[in-house]
């Protein structure tokens, strides 16, 4: 007979189910986390848990781009330094954050908070894709950057998008796809090899 | 220490969801095996020699680890992609209503090599825009390849030969009673008209090869309305909604 169960404290399993249903973890790491978190100093714990409240109770999604954000706008799209003629479309605030931090751009952001996949459910209605729509009306932008990933779904959702905002006469780019820094041509996929030769560029 | 197994085998990712930080579970249509549910470690994050590009709708050669638990893909080799880019949305819709379909139906039986070549068909007309045909063609394939086709032939309460003519479906006894019988069922039906009961037989006694093209006749007879009545039985069968049909009617609406 399996005694595990009843043997480990509600406390325990409570706070492993709630871990457990974190993106990327699973019932190991999980467990794993948990009795990292009870072995850890009260301060530490009690800090984190602060952290956690202020994350639900500060932070919101910004009217007009959808990033997370702690004043509404936010900080990109009421800084007049940058470009708010040229908008990039990511999937998810992580992405756009990912995006800042190589400091390569200096326009504004909209966040779909997603990704088209029908198998999960999640069609053009479940994104921010309408609100895109008519903040491209309203500010006419003139260049459009769809940075969403270059998967099946990212492509679709950027197909979606594009075909959404054609009738507009605004610039419509996609993120280069090729081999990384750093990388070997002999460890780079075909798909890969095949795109970066599409995209070659001429040293000037 | 017990030795792993290693299996090769080709397949088809008919669909995949990620895990942990850098790892990705893939649904794999194998022609010997059924659905093989297989992790590729570290696929999102790095280019690996042993891996070529992978995303879902693919063919490929696979090698993989098998334990009780899970099945661990060492390498994937590129074999064909069945789905050309740029992707459409009604096109992503059609691949994941086949991927869901054959994911509800999946069995371990003599049909897995039938149903494999028949899911590649498939999700190549739908990246050529045939996806209404593809799609029915597909209800129709798998229906008879799992023995639950309906009676369409004959009377299902006096065997005598159905004419030409609308008749309602009965979802329960699975088939169709002529006009005669037909106050006799009571159970819940579907009307299915003329046209649409001679495409069923059409399709069901003709196996196209993987050239259709866009103007063959029959694709452009073949309409939604097809879709959506087989859709229902088949529904009624395996008590399942397909999460990608809902999103599918909704691009077509607008």
């Amino acid at each position: 007979m399996n005694n595990k169960n009843i043997s480990i404290s509600s406390v325990i399993s409570d706070l492993i189910n709630h871990l457990n249903q974190l993106p990327g973890i699973g019932p190991k790491t999980a467990e794993r986390l948990a009795f990292h978190i009870i072995k850890s100093p009260e301060s530490k714990i009690l800090s984190l848990a602060d952290s956690l409240i202020k994350s639900k109770q500060q932070l919101s999604f910004c009217d007009n781009c959808f990033i997370v954000t702690e004043i509404n706008p936010c900080n990109i799209c009421i800084d007049e330094m940058r470009d708010q003629k040229s908008i990039c479309i990511v999937q998810d605030s992580i992405d756009a954050y990912a995006i800042e931090s190589t400091n390569s751009y200096n326009g504004s952001y909209h966040i779909l908070n997603g990704y088209i996949s029908p198998i999960n459910g999640i069609g053009p209605n479940e994104l921010t894709i309408s609100s895109l729509v008519k903040r491209i009306e309203k500010k006419q932008p003139t260049e459009i950057i769809l940075a969403t990933n270059p998967t099946i779904e990212g492509d679709a959702t950027a197909t979606y998008i594009s075909n959404q905002i054609k009738s507009a006469n605004i610039k419509i780019s996609r993120l280069a796809v090729g081999i990384p820094f750093g990388g070997d041509l002999d460890y780079t996929d075909q798909k890969t090899l095949t795109q970066a030769f599409n995209s070659r560029q001429i040293i000037e | 220490m017990q030795n792993k197994e290693y299996l090769n085998f080709e397949g088809i990712t008919i669909s995949s969801y990620e895990y942990g930080e850098f790892d990705k579970i893939f649904n794999i249509l194998s022609p010997n095996n059924g659905i093989i549910i297989a992790i590729i470690k570290r696929i999102r994050k790095i280019s690996n020699k042993n891996f070529d590009y992978i995303d879902v709708f693919q063919k490929m050669n696979f090698k993989a680890s098998l334990s009780d638990n899970f099945c661990v893909i060492y390498e994937a080799k590129a074999l064909e992609r069945l789905f050309e880019r740029p992707i459409k949305l009604t096109n992503l819709c059609s691949g994941n209503i086949i991927a869901e379909l054959t994911i509800n139906f999946n069995s371990i039986n003599e049909n897995n090599n039938y149903i494999y070549h028949l899911v590649s068909k498939c999700l190549k007309w739908i990246s050529n825009d045939i996806f209404i045909f593809a799609l029915v063609y597909f209800q129709i394939k798998l229906l008879l390849a799992e023995g639950i086709f309906p009676e369409i032939d004959i009377c299902l309460n006096c065997n005598n030969k159905i004419k030409p003519g609308n008749y309602l479906l009965n979802l329960i006894e699975s088939g169709i009673f002529c006009n005669e019988c037909s106050g006799k069922t009571k159970f819940s039906s579907l009307k299915l008209l003329e046209d649409e009961i001679r495409l069923l037989k059409h399709i069901k006694n003709t196996e196209y090869d993987n050239n259709l093209n866009t103007n063959n006749v029959i694709t452009e007879k073949v309409d939604l309305n097809l879709y959506k009545k087989l859709s229902t039985y088949i529904k009624f069968y395996t008590n399942k909604e397909l999460k990608s049909e809902k999103i599918l009617f909704t691009s077509l609406n607008k």
